[in-house]
């Protein structure tokens, strides 16, 4: 597992290179959080959140961004929990279930990944742009990362299932 | 079968809370004290290491793009041959000029930049192995880049005029004021000049120019032009919407200005990291 978070980590490097052309509202493609989005929904949550922080930790030292991922990985990371319970379907979740493709529907994944991405896409803004000035940009762009993310974050596990 | 979820639970809800609190707090501190920090020095030896890999990206990057960077080369040289001849042309005429050198002048490459941050800097890879040292300007092509606020051996970190604490001396090419310019903060190549006085007739397309106020930067560089301004709340004063030749953080080629006076230098750029 430690190996797929190192090749994470790399995706996100690479993604990193492909910045867009908007200023203002620039979003981000994140594609860590998928490690603690792939967790096992019984994983041990403080566990989880530990992880997250170290996760979110190593990318802002790549990238001199400060606490920023790392404050955000930890509110997406605790937030799962809850983001899990509202979306359960109506069989539940085994002990063992993993919120993956192969468990889950398409359309389950994306809701559960766009909503936790945007919880972390808001709060990642908010410790970057720390001010309460911006709103509407910290809004949209949580908005169009997550949407981005997502994106990306199905493709990678499309092509994760298909292995 | 499904689980009740709120009886299955092995997490210990205090620690979570505990877990959750603590390390948000950490987290906000390391954004709120890496603001305020001028010591970077742990994020420097990871950035050194990282920068290696950098390095090597942006090679190869710059190995695809060098047909550009080779016309915008040539370009600069016959505008610099240019100069040349006009300056020897004046040293000639007067007979007695001072030739010490003020300025030595160092390309570098740009091989990391952050963008749509509230602070920008950009990575060059010439630090003080080449003679780069802290509060250089750095100039690109068609306008000010910014200035070094850190330098190891061999790379040097510069803090862009998209910073929320750059500013940066200038003029503007018909008048005798000298203003203050700083970012807007929230679009890509905006700044502002404030207090701009009503009578000195600003247009719409007037040229912005470096002051020369500061030892920093040279005389009468070309910065950007004037998009737009507008009344402040004081009548007689204006506040002036600059958009600058070339985007700061666009060039992957810059000229580090080293300054060979070794008196104090009134810097006027606020040493934010």
């Amino acid at each position: 597992m430690l190996f797929v978070l190192v090749l994470f980590l790399q995706l996100f490097l690479f993604n990193q290179i492909n910045l867009f052309i908007p200023a203002e509202y620039s979003p981000y493609v994140l594609i860590y959080p998928l490690f603690y989005l792939l967790l096992p929904v019984q994983f041990n949550r403080s566990f989880l959140i530990l992880m997250a922080f170290v996760l979110g930790l190593i990318i802002d030292f790549s990238q001199d961004s400060l606490g920023v991922h790392a404050g955000a990985s930890v509110m997406g990371a605790f937030c799962r929990k809850y983001v899990l319970n509202i979306l359960e379907s109506k069989t539940g979740f085994s002990s063992n279930s993993v919120p993956n493709l192969r468990e889950n529907e398409l359309l389950w994944i994306m809701q559960y990944n766009f909503i936790v991405l945007f919880i972390h896409g808001l709060w990642l803004f908010t410790l970057e742009i720390f001010t309460f000035y911006f709103v509407f940009s910290i809004l949209i762009k949580a908005l169009l990362t997550a949407a981005i993310s997502t994106i990306a974050l199905l493709i990678i596990q499309l092509l994760y299932r298909s292995k | 079968m499904a689980l009740n979820k709120q009886n299955y639970s092995v997490d210990n809800k205090y620690l979570i809370a505990l877990l959750f609190l603590g390390l948000q707090c950490i987290s906000i501190a390391m954004v709120v004290w890496s603001n305020d920090n001028q010591n970077l020095i742990f994020n420097n030896s990871v950035k050194i290491f990282t920068n290696k890999i950098g390095v090597q990206t942006a090679g190869l990057s710059n190995y695809l793009n060098l047909s550009n960077i080779i016309d915008s080369l040539v370009d600069e040289n016959a505008q610099l041959i240019e100069q040349l001849e006009n300056n020897r042309k004046l040293i000639n005429k007067s007979g007695s000029i001072d030739l010490d050198q003020y300025y030595t002048v160092v390309a570098a490459r740009v091989i990391r930049k952050t963008k749509d941050k509230l602070n920008n800097y950009v990575m060059l890879d010439k630090g003080s192995n080449d003679g780069v040292n802290i509060t250089s300007g750095v100039l690109s092509n068609q306008g000010v880049v910014g200035q070094v606020v850190q330098v190891s051996e061999n790379f040097s970190r510069v803090m862009t005029l998209e910073h929320s604490n750059a500013k940066i001396s200038v003029k503007s090419k018909n008048a005798k004021y000298f203003g203050i310019m700083s970012w807007d903060t929230w679009s890509t190549n905006r700044y502002i000049i404030k207090d701009y006085p009503k009578y000195l007739d600003i247009k719409v397309g007037d040229t912005i120019l470096t002051s020369g106020y500061s030892t920093i930067f040279p005389d009468s560089i070309p910065l950007g032009k004037v998009v737009d301004f507008s009344e402040q709340i004081e009548e007689d004063r204006l506040l002036v919407e600059v958009e600058l030749f070339k985007d700061v953080l666009e060039p992957d080629y810059v000229y580090i200005l080293k300054n060979n006076d070794r008196k104090e230098i009134d810097s006027l750029f606020q040493d934010g990291h």
